[in-house]
C-alpha cells in the first residue's frame, strides 16, 4: 500500500463524463504541479504533516454521507448524492464542480477533487426559501490496520434570492485512525442567503479531518458561517470566500475547545473582488493541555474595491501554561476608502473578574467555569437551529468542564 | 462581629496598613473616612481576600473566627460581602444568572435547595426595589457597559440579594451624583437590620448626610489616628485631614 505521500495518477477517479475526467485531470496535474507543502510555507507552518503524508491509507468506496432535510422538498429543490446528479443532473453540475481548479492553492483540495468518489449536491432554484436547515452528515470510524481515508465533496448552488441552512456535520468515530479530507464549493447567486454551520466532533486524537470550504458571492449575497470544533485531533479548516459581486455580505466565526494535543489550523480568506462588500471573521480558541491553535487570516482588497468594509478577530484563552495560539491577520489593500479593523488577543482569565465571582461566594471551579464558557458562548450565540445549539452550548459545556480539570483525553 | 486587632498589610512589598484595629458589632454602622493613599482600599481587599494583597501579621475575627487564610469566597458564605470601588465588568455573563448562582451558592452552605430561574425571578423582582433599579439590567452583562452610578447600585442589589452579615461599602459614594447618592444611600439604609451591620468607607462626609453612622473613624497612613461619633465626619470636613491627624499625632507625643 502506498503511502499519502506517494500518490500518483493511478488514484485519478474516472468517470464516463469527459468533462469530468478533464478536470480530474486539470487537478492531478495542478496537485503535481504544487506537490504537498511544507513547513517553509507560511500557510504549513505549524502543522506536523508526517503522520498524515507518511500513512498508508484505504481509500473508502464512496463516503456515504447521510442527508436529511426536514422540510417539504418540490419547487425544483435537489439533495442527492453527488455521483447520481452527475449521472442525471450532469448539466447542473459542469462548469461549476472544480470550477477554480487552476487557481487551487491547496494540495489537499486537488487531491479531494481527482479522488472523490461519492458527496452530497444541493441545488435551490432561483426565489426559493427553505426554512428548514439541510442536514449533512459525514461519519468516519477510525482503524488501527489500514486507517481509511474519505474525500467527501459537496457542492451547492444556490439560484438568485434562494435562502438556505446547511449544517455539515464530520463526526470521527472509534479510537483508531482516519483522515478526512473535505472539499466543500458554494456558490450563491445575487441576492441569495446562507446560513452554515460546520461542526466537527471527534472521540479519538488519531483523527485528522481537513475541510476546504470555497464560498463563491455574487452581488448582494450573504453568509453567516459557523464553524464548531471540538478538538480531537489534528483539524485544519481552510476558509475562503469570494465577493464575485458588489453589496456581499460574509460572516465568518469559529470556536473551538481544544484538550490534551488537540490542534486546531484556522485558515480564513475574504477576497474583496467588487466594491462596498463586507466581511466578518471572529475566531475563539478555548485551549488547554498542550493543545496548539492557529488563526491565519487574510482580507485582500484589490484595485477598484472601494467601500470594502472587514474586520478580521481572533481571540484565544489558555488554560494552562503548556498551550499555545497562534494568530496572524493579515492584510493586502490596493484601494483607498476602505475600512479594514483586524486584531488578537492571547490571554488568560481575568484574575479581577475571577476575584469579583469568588468575593459573591462562587467557587474557584465555578468561577473558571462560568468566565470561560461565557466567552466560548459568545460565538454559539447565533446559532440558528434551537435544538443544534443546545446539543452545542452542552458540548462545550462538557468541553470546559474536562479541560478546567485538566483531563486531556 | 468582627474584630481585627494590629493588622499590617500591603501590596508589592509596600506597607499600608500598619496596626489597623476595628471592633464592630452587630446592629452598627462604622463609617472609615481617610485621604488618598491612607489604606482604605488595602483594608477592604484584605477583609474581601483579595490575593494580590499580603499580610503580615495582625488578626482579623468574623464572626469569631480569624479569616485572613480562608478564600475569598469561604469568606462570602460566612457573610462578609464588599461592594467593590471599581466593580468589575464580567464579559458574556448575565446578570440574572449571576445574582442566581452567587444566591444558590450562598443557598446550598445553608443546607438549602437551589432556586430556579423562575422562583428567583420573583425574589429579583423585590430585591430590584430596593435602589429601584430597572429590570431591564438583569438581561445584560454584568455590569458590562454599565454606568458609573449603575454598576454601584448593581453592588447594592448584588448585597440586597445576598443578606450579608457584613457589608463593606468600598466608596460606594464616589463617582454618583446626588440622585443617585441619594437612591444608593436609602438602599443601604433599608437593609440595615439590628443584626448586621456595615462599614463604609468614604473619602467624603456627603452620604453621612443620609446614611447615619454609628461611629466615625479617621484613617491615616494605615491606622485609625482617630474614632468618634458622626459629629466627626464634620469636623473632618471643615478642618481636613491633615489638620485632623496632626492634632491627633500630638496629643499622642505628649
Amino acid at each position: 500500500m502506498k503511502t499519502l505521500r506517494e500518490i500518483n495518477k493511478e488514484e485519478i477517479q474516472n468517470e464516463s463524463a469527459g468533462w469530468l475526467n478533464n478536470l480530474r485531470q486539470k487537478a492531478y496535474e495542478r496537485f503535481a504541479s504544487l506537490g504537498f507543502p511544507t513547513n517553509r510555507l507560511e500557510a504549513w507552518k505549524y502543522i506536523n504533516l508526517e503522520p498524515i503524508l507518511g500513512s498508508a491509507f484505504l481509500a473508502e468506496e464512496g463516503s456515504a454521507p447521510s442527508l436529511s432535510f426536514a422540510g417539504a422538498a418540490g419547487q425544483g429543490f435537489l439533495l442527492c448524492d453527488l455521483g447520481k446528479a452527475l449521472r442525471e443532473r450532469e448539466t447542473l453540475l459542469k462548469g461549476v464542480l472544480g470550477a477554480s481548479c487552476a487557481a487551487e492553492e491547496n494540495p489537499f483540495a486537488l487531491v479531494n477533487t481527482f479522488s472523490f468518489r461519492g458527496g452530497v449536491f444541493v441545488y435551490v432554484p432561483d426565489h426559493v426559501t427553505l426554512e428548514a436547515p439541510i442536514h449533512l452528515s459525514f461519519t468516519g470510524e477510525g482503524r488501527e490496520a489500514e486507517p481509511p481515508v474519505f474525500y467527501p465533496r459537496i457542492l451547492v448552488v444556490a439560484g438568485k434570492c434562494a435562502r438556505i441552512k446547511i449544517i455539515a456535520d464530520f463526526i470521527g468515530r472509534g479510537q483508531g485512525k482516519f483522515f478526512s479530507n473535505a472539499v466543500a464549493e458554494i456558490h450563491l447567486g445575487e441576492g441569495a442567503c446562507l446560513d452554515f454551520l460546520q461542526v466537527q466532533r471527534s472521540e479519538s486524537d488519531a483523527n485528522i479531518l481537513f475541510s476546504t470550504n470555497r464560498f463563491y458571492l455574487k452581488e448582494y449575497a450573504s453568509m453567516n458561517a459557523i464553524s464548531f470544533t471540538q478538538g480531537g485531533g489534528v483539524t485544519r479548516n481552510e476558509t475562503s470566500v469570494e465577493f464575485e459581486g458588489q453589496g456581499g455580505f460574509a460572516s465568518l466565526k469559529g470556536l473551538g475547545v481544544l484538550r490534551g494535543q488537540s490542534q486546531v489550523f484556522s485558515h480564513v480568506a475574504a477576497r474583496h473582488r467588487a466594491p462596498h462588500c463586507t466581511s466578518r471573521q471572529f475566531y475563539k480558541m478555548v485551549l488547554s493541555g498542550r493543545a496548539k491553535s492557529e488563526f491565519n487570516s487574510l482580507v485582500a482588497v484589490p484595485k477598484g474595491s472601494q467601500k470594502s468594509d472587514s474586520n478580521q478577530m481572533s481571540r484565544n484563552l489558555l488554560l494552562s501554561d503548556t498551550a499555545e495560539a497562534f494568530a496572524r491577520p493579515q492584510l493586502r489593500i490596493d484601494t483607498d476608502d476602505v475600512q479594514c479593523v483586524h486584531g488578537a488577543t492571547v490571554g488568560q482569565l481575568e484574575k479581577d473578574e475571577l476575584f469579583y465571582l469568588r468575593s459573591r461566594g462562587f467557587s474557584k471551579e465555578l468561577a473558571r467555569f462560568v468566565m470561560t464558557y461565557a466567552f466560548a458562548q459568545e460565538v454559539l450565540e447565533e446559532v440558528g437551529e434551537p435544538a443544534l445549539k443546545a446539543a452545542l452550548e452542552k458540548l462545550t459545556e462538557e468541553e470546559i468542564r474536562l479541560s478546567l480539570r485538566g483531563v486531556t483525553k | 462581629m468582627l474584630t481585627i486587632r494590629g493588622l499590617y498589610a500591603g501590596i508589592n512589598g509596600r506597607e499600608i496598613l500598619k496596626g489597623f484595629q476595628l471592633e464592630v458589632k452587630a446592629g452598627e454602622v462604622h463609617a472609615i473616612m481617610g485621604p488618598n493613599g491612607s489604606g482604605k482600599s488595602t483594608l477592604a481587599k484584605v477583609l474581601a481576600g483579595d490575593e494580590h494583597y499580603e499580610v503580615k501579621k495582625g488578626d482579623v475575627l468574623f464572626q469569631g473566627k480569624n479569616i485572613l487564610g480562608l478564600e475569598p469566597e469561604d469568606r462570602a458564605l460566612m457573610g462578609l460581602f464588599l461592594a467593590f470601588q471599581y466593580p468589575v465588568e464580567i464579559p458574556g455573563v448575565n446578570n440574572a444568572s449571576f445574582l442566581r448562582m452567587a444566591y444558590n451558592a450562598k443557598r446550598v452552605h445553608e443546607g438549602k435547595p437551589e432556586v430556579d430561574p423562575l422562583e428567583f425571578d420573583e425574589i429579583l423582582k423585590e430585591r430590584l426595589k430596593v435602589v429601584e433599579m430597572n429590570p431591564d439590567f438583569k438581561n445584560r452583562a454584568v455590569n458590562q457597559g454599565f454606568s458609573g452610578g449603575e454598576k454601584k447600585r448593581n453592588e447594592i442589589v448584588q448585597m440586597a440579594v445576598l443578606e450579608p452579615k457584613l457589608a463593606i461599602l468600598d466608596e460606594t459614594d464616589s463617582g454618583l451624583d446626588i440622585d443617585a447618592l441619594r437612591i444608593v444611600a436609602e438602599g443601604v439604609n433599608r437593609l440595615r437590620r439590628p443584626d448586621n451591620a456595615i462599614i463604609l468607607i468614604t473619602h467624603y462626609q456627603r452620604i453621612l448626610n443620609y446614611i447615619t453612622p454609628d461611629f466615625v473613624h479617621v484613617l491615616f497612613d494605615g491606622r485609625i489616628v482617630r474614632s468618634g461619633g458622626k459629629e466627626l465626619a464634620l469636623e473632618l470636613e471643615k478642618k481636613g485631614y491633615e489638620a485632623v491627624a496632626a492634632y491627633e499625632d500630638a496629643s499622642r507625643d505628649k
